[in-house]
């Protein structure tokens, strides 16, 4: 591990569980004895549940909706539909285009059109299938090239154009001496957190409501509900219960109006909870996309230019589609020094399920195709892939192609040249191994026979927080008192942990900061200001630098209560519950703070950020993450059957927080990188899914992932908290491109669509021959022949 | 992760359709749609609302043009809400 | 109907509606929210539990299928505020990210040392391999279950 200066010297490194120790989990121990207390677990007397109606077609008109068989049914508490929206009968993030129940008209399956709430979940579903909706089923738009044509039915009002961003850099008209082009795919990814959406709302009998609720950003899910229902947002107050898992599928409201809406119609407490299959509907994906590049170089492998050409599916609502176009426009061309760029980043409604946050958000789509597109440039140019990237690599001090100047630290060539320097695992004989370390494992299809073996790189990057003018920024209370004889700390914000871990880090900040052992992370919620989202890997940065500012205006605080009582002193520290001067203890803090408490809240916002121009140009993100992958692989050729020998990775963190939980992420995000590469695909036909359910919509299991090595860099971004730089998201980026070009090295095969299927490797072509062979051809003879195959 | 864009001024457009008039209540909403969407600024927010988002100068332009086509086609009241962005505020508090 | 089963050395009985399943009736009768419910139709094994003796996907049970049973599930396995190595291990080794499948994991991980008290990482990944988990990558799961194996008499 390098380890480099911080900048903010921690003021009291004798205290235990500060930071850089890989401390705990405050929720450990309830998680593992089962009692941690997740929003599909709350309970509570005399609640009712409720249920969605949820369109079967992608796209038609409602002529009718009749409730009343359902609201005749013993048990059933309430039907309601559109007409029983009390406020804004849209809400959204970005743009509010999407129905809280559709009224008119559904523009995808498993929109929402009608809730019931009942006294048992049997009665609720029973009730569900009484409900008589009248659909003229129209004609679906299900591919985004063909929303672009002028004569494709107008989803909304304004076109289907959702978003487009252009970045031009240069001359357009750069020629270059050496050319390679490239057509990409990525398929519809799903975030597949475990815990299913679901909250519980409880009336408060005066008009308002309570929701405890998972989701990454309580604020901006107030603010939505509230419009919805017509209330000032102080009487629908969230708390944050326990989130199984997140990844950018929380960000946008599931259940939250309509659990709402049902406890208020009903005067009950009402509880939703989906169902996998409902899931699948429930919450917006990683947007499928399709992307024509063309790279320009010199002979020697100077890149000349890019131009790029992407189209993103945005399915039926706007969701977060215009930051994730604007976000893939500026990581287009990936983490090189490109004098020339002309990228067309284009978003589009369709009938297709919508499509949103997810972790990577617009930089995995994009990080798969450069990183083709500089190997395809290698191979032309007969060069090492890595000594090509290293060659282009982007430095601080040069500017992006969008017109951001690169900041320091940006150490592309440093974690490229690290990643090859890790040991490779040992090459070990197919033959005769144990099945279960063979592509294919215990399904027995190879004994080794037909395995070759690939290693890919790539290297991907990604902004940290809110970009393009965004006023990001989170809010942190801190509270020190005595109880019970002891100092204590208590942290209170409003950010969501979702399971990465940001309960540690807040109570490492303070403790840190503050010098007291004891602190407590209180539990999230609406009354403490906004957080900011849980995503964007901002959380550490933004709220980790809200907590560590109110923790030195605390102990500023106490610091002149020292002086007030001993004079002027030197050095002043809070190390172990002691006041330090000048290295010497003074006086315990208990004495100092008696039986007083101290409090003091701070709303942080990082460094402005602008929007880009009409030619993409513009100071668009503040902070920006790196990390490169390096994949081996073994391919059974004959089969298509894969299993990922090891991935090995380097990541600039800036400052490591908590050993353990950084590794978490890498290798927790390095798994859904190889689940996008090989088997994550929502199949959508004729807008509809096909595979809403973990028994077709495949993610990886302990025998899919391999071990991952790694090697952490600390090189301190001057402007964050510790130095500190986001770490979620990184090691789902290049983690894709890195085993698919692991893949194409082992098989010689093209591979432009992920993720990878066993047919595409073994090169079966996506039409059937037109004529069968028959079964007197020489060719069908051959096939499946058992005692052929055991001759040769 | 929302925030980019956010649009500076909102308008809210409800048409309140007589049934008296010359076109049918259905009519009168679709003729609002139709000019509402032209702008490029439209969405639709309810049975009878259409919202436009945008800049200040293109929002006001487009209200004057739809609340016209709705009385053009018969409407007596279109309730309009006009709402500036506050983006600070809407998350926090 | 009725339903007695013994659930975590406690005979307990409770009304039940046709259809439940056992993963339904644990948490939603008799408060035991410890089974999760991730995928309910035996793909995740979030709500795995014992059912006498067996490891099962409590999703996949009818609740009438249960009668007179004996069923174990992860809030049995602590005693008290001591709690059992595989559990410790979990929290030792950085295993638990959101936790969804920490219960199903503990549970098919007890099930595995009580079988086999020093697995292979072969045999651990083999019989982890009906334990979805989202977060982690499976890394320090892995290594949970082998510190668990050293430490489990």
């Amino acid at each position: 591990m390098t380890t480099t200066p911080t900048r903010t010297r921690p003021s009291a490194s004798r205290t235990r569980g500060g930071i850089g120790e890989s401390v705990g989990r405050p929720d450990g121990v309830p998680k593992v004895k089962g009692e941690f207390e997740y929003s599909s677990d709350l309970h509570v007397e005399g609640m009712l549940w409720g249920a969605t109606l949820r369109s079967p077609h992608p796209h038609a008109n409602i002529r009718s909706i009749y409730t009343s068989d359902a609201e005749a049914m013993a048990g059933v508490f309430a039907v309601l539909t559109h007409e029983d929206v009390p406020g804004r009968k849209v809400y959204g993030m970005e743009i509010p285009d999407q129905p809280v129940l559709a009224w008119e008209k559904v523009r995808y399956q498993g929109e929402a059109v009608a809730l019931v709430a009942a006294d048992h979940p049997e009665t609720a579903r029973l009730a569900l299938g009484k409900i008589r909706v009248d659909y003229e089923v129209l004609e679906p738009v299900t591919d985004a090239e063909t929303a672009m044509s002028e004569d494709a039915p107008k989803l909304h009002l304004s076109g289907n154009e959702l978003r487009r961003v252009d970045v031009r850099h240069g001359d357009p008209e750069a020629a270059a001496e050496v050319v390679v082009e490239g057509e990409y795919e990525v398929g519809m990814q799903d975030q597949a957190f475990l815990g299913p959406e679901s909250g519980l709302a409880i009336p408060d009998g005066e008009g308002g409501v309570d929701l405890y609720i998972s989701t990454q950003w309580l604020h901006v899910d107030q603010d939505q509900v509230a419009e919805s229902l017509d209330l000032p947002p102080e009487m629908v107050r969230l708390t944050l219960s326990g989130v199984g898992g997140a990844f950018g599928g929380r960000e946008d409201l599931s259940m939250q109006i309509h659990a709402c809406m049902l406890a208020l119609h009903t005067s009950r407490p009402v509880k939703m909870v989906y169902g996998r299959e409902e899931s699948f509907h429930g919450h917006v994906h990683r947007h499928p996309a399709k992307m024509r590049y063309e790279h320009g170089a010199t002979r020697d492998g100077k890149l000349t230019y890019v131009k790029a050409n992407l189209i993103f599916d945005g399915g039926a609502y706007a969701s977060s589609s215009n930051a994730v176009c604007l976000n893939a426009a500026t990581f287009a061309c990936g983490p090189y020094d490109v004098p020339n760029a002309r990228i067309e980043s284009h978003m589009l409604y369709t009938n297709n399920p919508p499509c949103g946050a997810m972790r990577g958000f617009g930089a995995v789509q994009v990080c798969f195709a450069h990183e083709a597109q500089m190997d395809k440039l290698a191979e032309k140019l007969g060069m090492d892939p890595v000594d090509l990237r290293l060659k282009n690599a982007i430095e601080p001090g040069m500017k992006f192609p969008f017109g951001q100047e690169v900041p320091y630290p940006a150490p592309v060539r440093e974690i490229l040249g690290r990643v090859r320097e890790i040991p490779m695992p040992d090459e070990q004989e197919a033959m005769g191994r144990d099945l279960r370390e063979l592509p294919g494992g215990v399904s027995n299809t190879t004994h080794g026979e037909g395995v070759r073996r690939g290693v890919g790189y790539a290297v991907g990057f990604k902004n940290i927080g809110f970009s393009a003018g965004f006023d990001d920024y989170s809010t942190a209370r801190i509270s020190l008192s005595i109880e019970d004889g002891e100092p204590v700390v208590r942290v209170y914000t409003a950010a969501a942990e979702v399971g990465q871990g940001l309960v540690m880090v807040q109570a490492q900040i303070a403790r840190t900061e503050l010098g007291v052992e004891n602190v407590v992370v209180e539990a999230a919620d609406t009354r403490t200001g906004s957080a900011g989202s849980t995503s964007a890997s901002r959380q550490s940065y933004v709220t980790g630098a809200a907590v560590k500012e109110a923790c030195e205006k605390v102990r500023e605080r106490i610091f002149e209560l020292v002086r007030d009582e001993f004079g002027e002193s030197d050095e002043l520290a809070i190390e172990d519950g002691n006041i330090i001067s000048d290295g010497r203890e003074i006086a315990p803090l208990m004495e100092i703070l008696d039986d007083g408490e101290i409090s003091e809240i701070v709303e942080f916002h990082h460094r402005a950020t602008h929007p880009l121009d009409e030619n993409g140009q513009g100071d668009a993100h503040f902070q920006f993450a790196f990390a490169a992958h390096r994949a081996v692989v073994e391919v059974d050729v004959e089969l298509g059957l894969v299993r990922v020998v090891e991935i090995a990775t380097t990541q600039d963190v800036g400052k490591v927080i908590n050993p353990k939980a950084l590794e978490g992420q890498i290798e927790g995000g390095i798994a859904q990188g190889l689940g996008l590469a090989l088997m994550e695909e929502i199949r959508i036909q004729d807008g509809e899914i096909q595979n809403a359910s973990f028994t077709d919509y495949l993610i990886p299991t302990i025998l899919d992932m391999p071990p991952v090595k790694m090697e952490i860099l600390e090189l301190a971004d001057p402007e964050a908290p510790y130095g500190l730089k986001g770490v979620g998201e990184p090691p789902t980026i290049a983690s894709t491109p890195a085993i698919v070009a692991a893949l194409r090295n082992a098989t010689a095969m093209e591979l432009g669509r992920i993720p990878v299927r066993p047919e595409h490797i073994i090169g079966i072509p996506k039409k059937p021959p037109d004529e069968l062979p028959q079964p007197e051809s020489s060719r069908y003879s051959g096939i499946g022949r058992l005692e052929d195959r055991r001759e040769t | 992760m929302p925030g980019y864009d956010r649009a500076e001024l909102t308008a809210e457009l409800k048409v309140v359709a007589s049934p008296g008039a010359e076109r049918t209540p259905r009519e009168q909403v679709e003729a609002v749609r139709r000019v509402a969407g032209d702008s490029g600024l439209a969405h639709e927010a309810g049975p009878e609302t259409t919202v436009l988002a945008g800049g200040r100068g293109e929002v006001l332009d487009a209200v004057r043009r739809v609340v016209e086509t709705a009385l053009d086609a018969g409407a007596h009241v279109v309730e309009v809400k006009v709402e500036a962005e506050r983006d600070a505020e809407r998350f926090g508090s | 109907m009725k339903l007695r089963l013994m659930v975590n050395g406690e005979s307990r009985e409770t009304e039940v509606r046709e259809g439940e399943s056992l993963l339904y009736v644990l948490r939603e009768r008799l408060g035991l929210f410890g089974s999760k419910n991730a995928c309910e139709q035996g793909e995740c094994g979030s709500c795995s539990v014992y059912l006498d003796g067996e490891l099962v996907c409590a999703c996949l049970v009818l609740a009438g299928q249960a009668e007179g049973s004996e069923v174990v599930t992860v809030e049995g396995l602590s005693e008290g505020e001591r709690l059992h190595p595989v559990q410790e291990a979990f929290l030792e080794a950085g295993a638990v990210q959101c936790g969804f499948c920490t219960p199903g994991l503990i549970v098919a991980a007890h099930d595995l040392l009580s079988r086999n008290s020093e697995p292979t990482e072969a045999e651990v990944r083999e019989a982890l391999a009906g334990n979805l988990c989202r977060c982690t990558g499976y890394e320090k799961i892995l290594t949970a279950v082998q510190m668990a194996a050293e430490t489990t008499p």
